[in-house]
């Protein structure tokens, strides 16, 4: 690994460049995370899968959304529910985590019984 | 800023013409650091602007995040809110907090009413509660229908997840703790943080991904 790279970062990288060890990785993790899919869907109908954090926000702009739903697809009682109509990957909205930012506020206007 | 407070716009016209509600929300994050912000709702709970965004020095006490998150104040602010990461009790004393050792066992609402008066009101929530309250606060900025259910989903030092959805019209937030989920069954998968094995947060965090990229690379 080059000095100075972030494993994260450099990994993502080497996926993008069709590296056999990333594209392991880059399986290893979408299988892990296609299973975790589908067990909060066994329980819970959404059609939106909303993701943050450094590592996953890499990954997904480099594509593993589609792994995930080719893997999940091959998990799911019902395969549809995989489709891009049924299971939309949404970064979530803003920067400097401003959904925390925004969430903490609309909570407590809530608490206050503002809405 | 500019681009969510024109993308606000896209709101329907009467609820922007209705009462906007001011509140001062702190974010406080793995790095030491506290993010704070002027947020700005409008009569119906969405989301129109945050002004004054600020991000502190490393704080490590609990008078130091008070004083960063309550500092200048603009009129019209109803109460202060926090965004933090770990376990808390009646939404003020904090039980567990991984990023902020520091404010476990401190209210931390009510230290914030008495550094700032009882006409405010203060709450702490967990992180992935607030990411949830705030998406479903910015569904125009997001691209989530008005009644959508939803699941968001953190992946970085841990995996955290929480599934949103709305009841008789009141935005449910349900707890969980899904990073500690068994997703596979091989006894070769590292260990998790809480020395499980085959816990998602153990193979796909941040954390988990570089143990592996440093594991394959002896080989490769
Ligand atoms: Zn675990």
């Amino acid at each position: 690994m080059p000095e100075g790279k972030v494993p994260g970062a450099y990994l993502g990288e080497c996926y993008s460049a069709g590296e056999e060890w990333a594209v392991e990785i880059y399986n290893t993790v979408a299988d892990a995370l296609a299973r975790l899919l589908n067990n909060i869907r066994c329980a819970y109908t959404f059609k939106y899968f909303v993701y943050k954090g450094t590592a996953g926000t890499d990954m997904f702009d480099r594509g593993i959304g589609e792994l995930i739903r080719k893997k999940v697809r091959q998990m799911l009682v019902n395969p549809k529910w995989a489709d891009r109509s049924n299971l939309k990957f949404i970064e979530t909205p803003g920067p400097n985590n401003l959904d925390a930012l925004v969430g903490a506020a609309y909570l407590l206007a809530a608490d206050l019984g503002l809405l | 800023m500019i681009f969510y407070f024109l993308k606000s716009l896209t709101l329907q016209e009467e609820e922007i013409a209705m009462a906007e509600t001011i509140f001062r929300t702190a974010d406080v994050g793995g790095s030491g650091k506290i993010t704070r912000a002027d947020v700005v709702l409008n009569s119906v709970g969405r989301f129109w602007k945050a002004d004054n965004l600020i991000t502190s020095k490393p704080i490590n006490s609990v008078s130091e995040l008070i004083d960063f998150t309550t500092a200048d104040m603009v009129p019209g602010i109803l109460g202060v809110g926090y965004s933090i990461a770990g376990v808390n009790d009646k939404h003020n004393k904090m039980i567990v907090a991984p990023n902020a050792h520091y404010l476990e066992g401190h209210k931390v609402a009510t230290l914030t009413l008495a550094k700032i008066g009882h006409r405010y009101k203060s709450s702490v929530r967990n992180d992935m509660e607030t990411s949830a309250g705030g998406v479903h606060a910015m569904r125009a900025e997001a691209g989530i229908p008005t009644n959508a259910p939803f699941l968001i989903i953190t992946i970085g030092t841990g995996i955290g997840a929480k599934y949103a959805l709305l009841v008789d019209g009141k935005l449910v937030i349900l707890d969980s703790e899904v990073g500690h989920m068994v997703v596979s069954s091989s006894p070769f998968d590292p260990r998790c943080g809480d020395l499980a094995i085959g816990h998602v947060e153990g193979i796909a965090s941040g954390p988990a991904i570089d143990r592996m990229v440093a594991t394959y690379l002896l080989f490769y």
